[in-house]
């Protein structure tokens, strides 16, 4: 009984080299299969014992040594316990969007693991697949000769072989491979990951595909290699926590038809989260809601929210105040084409703080991209991680650091102000400077393109954006300023008129009625 | 013995039959090809290693893998230019279908010819369409390309399942599992058959018939 007990811990341990290879192969697969370059190895008939699994994959000492930080497997630690492990294939632009395209993975249920089970897996039994008989017995160390180890051994190990071709094939037929083939420096770049942990799959996106390569069953498991990758290829631009981390969070409805009292203070919330990680900080809010209150189909996100800071009169000339009135008639669509135009940056004009339903519609990909971000970083702690650029594979460990700096750290403003879910749509709004009439156009409900109501918003819009309220900016108040400047020091000029023209009718009538006569002729 | 099938159906632009075909067969047979076996005594022998080949397809947005083997891309790429070409033809209505069949062989008995018993046969069933338009054109360059994934996909759920493949035997009757012809790579017997609607290939049959109806002719 011993002998079979012996037995049965040296296949075990001749299953787990088994796997240990194949881990290290399927990552040389992948990766090599992402350079963006075709493969050709040649058939070797003479065997030296140096291939694995009958084929010919070249070692990629760079791969290699990522999948081995990767297991960080100590001397006689088992590589059962450093599964799943997993690859990660990811694109990035020039301008440091990054899209999760692929999570391979290499995972094993070990019997007596109900968790994982679905099914009665777990009672592993090894088949003899090459003949097609059950030779077979269950992990927990039944009767096995040792002609029927080495059998099931050879099975396992010519299984594996099956399984790698399939990685092989697959990994030509899936999206990434295309777009793998097509980097360029000057577009993007494919990054690969390499770590020890469950596929973090809600990187790709809504839709994403699993394929299961193969399953395998072993005395010590059942080995499965799976693939999920990204079917919807629109990049995700990538937030950062600081700027919009917790505003994206907010999933705001877009109610056009609540009350006017209702909803003035619903978008508070939204707009004063938004300005209060801008420039200003914190305002306290005065309700004002009176004057304000929106009409039907009004987009009240556009509405100004006034707050005490508004009312702080600028050091400017006196009686400024006095041209602030007709301002405050029209203040709503005043307040909007200064929000986004202050939320604007440079040529991007979308904006930031009043998009409720188009937020809603890129939060998720807003939101998965946070959280890739969280779980990077979350994931650096634990595994080793590598972000390799496959462009550059030669360049070693500096290229390596600074792909996975500028993974981290690189937080472009964009995402705050891409609202488009595309990115060809992307690219066309960072070039449209009036954008704004576009999302407010989305806003508006039932604005269904050819919908009539779609006109009423039209005129609504044009009423709100009143032709020399749409160009105010910082130039015009200036002029204003300099116009109240100009009036204040020709007041007395204009008093003295005022005083003449007085003194003219109380005194001079018949001069007057005399110019007027004058005048009349 | 039942042999196990599949049946693919695409409906493809002419240009595209080779192209599509060999991407199906060629990674069928990468996994049911094995390294050459090398004996160094009756029971003991090594196995050779496979190569692989990225192959980029000119008419189908896909990039299929072959092993790195001349002999056998060649016997393929011939299977398939026969049948491409009559089902391109004109006497052909656009539709067809090859077959690429394993089998094994059972040893010859005295009076009886060798006996091939196929154990596995993969299907490709095509009907040819035209385009009138560059743009149609570029559609179904990818849709024939998503297709073809999927049938990768579905080829390699296939190949991992413990399904009957024949047992490795001795060296002596290595010939009748393996096609021992190819000096790098070493696959399980298999042929081409092919049928085109229109120009049936000529069969015992099919002769027998024509005999018959000539006969009732005259």
């Amino acid at each position: 009984m011993s002998g079979q007990r012996v037995n049965l811990n040296a296949a075990e341990k001749d299953v787990e080299k088994f796997i240990k290879f194949l881990a290290l192969k399927s990552t040389q697969v992948v990766v090599q299969s992402r350079l963006g370059e075709k493969i050709q190895t040649p058939c070797n008939p003479l065997a030296t014992g140096s291939d694995w699994f009958n084929i010919v994959i070249q070692d990629h000492p760079d791969i290699y040594s990522e999948t081995k930080r990767a297991l960080s497997l100590e001397p006689g630690q088992s590589i059962l316990k450093r599964l799943p492990l997993c690859v990660e294939i990811s694109l990035r632009t020039v301008e440091g969007d990054q899209m999760v395209l692929e999570v391979w993975s290499l995972d094993i249920q070990l019997p007596g693991c109900h968790k994982n089970c679905k099914d009665d897996i777990c009672e592993v039994l090894i088949k003899n697949v090459e003949n097609g008989k059950g030779v077979a017995m269950n992990g927990t160390g039944a009767p096995m000769s040792e002609q029927q180890t080495l059998k099931a051994a050879h099975a396992i190990y010519n299984r594996m072989g099956i399984l790698l071709k399939s990685l092989i094939s697959l990994t030509r037929a899936t999206p990434g491979y295309k777009l793998s083939r097509r980097q360029c420096p000057e577009a993007y770049g494919i990054y690969y990951r390499i770590y020890v942990d469950r596929p973090q799959l809600h990187t790709l996106g809504e839709g994403h595909k699993n394929v299961k390569i193969g399953q395998l069953n072993t005395i010590v498991g059942t080995l499965s290699m799976s693939v999920s990758y990204r079917t919807k290829m629109t990049i995700t631009p990538t937030t950062s926590e600081g700027h919009n981390g917790e505003s994206n969070q907010i999933m705001l409805k877009s109610d056009h038809f609540r009350r006017g009292d209702s909803s003035p203070t619903q978008n508070l919330s939204i707009a004063g989260l938004k300005r209060g990680t801008g420039v200003n900080g914190e305002k306290k809010i005065i309700d004002i809601e009176k004057p304000l209150r929106p009409g039907a189909f009004t987009d009240v996100g556009k509405l100004r929210q006034w707050t005490e800071k508004d009312y702080i009169l600028p050091e400017t000339p006196p009686f400024e105040w006095l041209l602030r009135r007709p301002r405050q008639e029209s203040g709503g669509s005043v307040g909007s084409v200064e929000s986004l135009n202050k939320k604007s940056d440079g040529s991007i004009s979308a904006p930031t703080s009043v998009n409720g339903p188009e937020q809603t519609v890129q939060n998720n990909n807003a939101v998965i991209g946070n959280k890739s971000n969280n779980s990077t970083q979350a994931n650096n702690n634990n595994n080793v991680i590598a972000f390799k650029s496959l462009e550059n594979g030669q360049n070693g460990s500096q290229d390596k650091s600074s792909a996975a700096n500028s993974a981290l750290s690189q937080s472009p403003m964009k995402s705050l102000l891409i609202p488009a879910p595309t990115s060809s749509r992307n690219n066309a709004m960072k070039n449209r400077p009036e954008d704004d009439n576009l999302l407010k156009e989305l806003n508006f409900p039932f604005a269904l393109p050819n919908s009539h109501v779609n006109d009423l918003a039209k005129f609504y819009r044009d009423c709100y954006h009143a032709p020399p309220l749409l160009g105010l900016n910082e130039t015009q108040t200036d002029v204003a300023v300099e116009q109240l400047e100009e009036f204040e020091t020709s007041l007395e000029d204009y008093d003295e008129l005022v005083l003449q023209l007085g003194l003219s009718t109380s005194t001079s009538t018949g001069s007057r009625s005399s110019g007027g006569l004058q005048m009349s002729n | 013995m039942n042999a196990r099938s599949q049946v693919f159906d695409l409906t493809i632009e002419g240009r595209q039959v080779d192209e599509a075909v060999a991407s199906i067969f060629h990674t069928v047979l990468f996994h049911r090809c094995q390294g050459k076996y090398m004996y160094t005594g009756d029971a003991q022998y090594s196995i050779g290693t496979i190569g692989y080949t990225d192959v980029d397809c000119d008419f189908i947005d896909f990039t299929y893998v072959c092993c790195t083997s001349q002999g056998l891309l060649r016997t393929v790429k011939r299977a398939i230019n026969v049948f491409s070409e009559k089902l391109r033809s004109n006497e052909s209505c656009g539709s067809g279908q090859i077959s690429l069949e394993f089998f094994q062989k059972r040893k010859s008995r005295w009076l009886f010819q060798q006996e091939c018993i196929p154990w596995e046969v993969w299907t490709v069933h095509l009907d040819l369409i035209k385009y009138e338009n560059a743009d149609d054109r570029q559609i179904s360059r990818e849709n024939v390309s998503d297709l073809l994934t999927e049938k990768v996909i579905y080829i390699t759920e296939l190949m991992n399942r413990s399904d009957y493949v024949p047992k490795t035997p001795s060296q002596s009757e290595l010939d009748l599992i393996f096609d021992t012809s190819y000096p790098d790579v070493q696959p399980y017997l298999f042929k081409f058959d092919y049928t085109t609607a229109g120009s049936q290939t000529p069969s015992v049959t099919n002769t027998v018939k024509k005999i018959i109806k000539e006969t009732f002719t005259l």
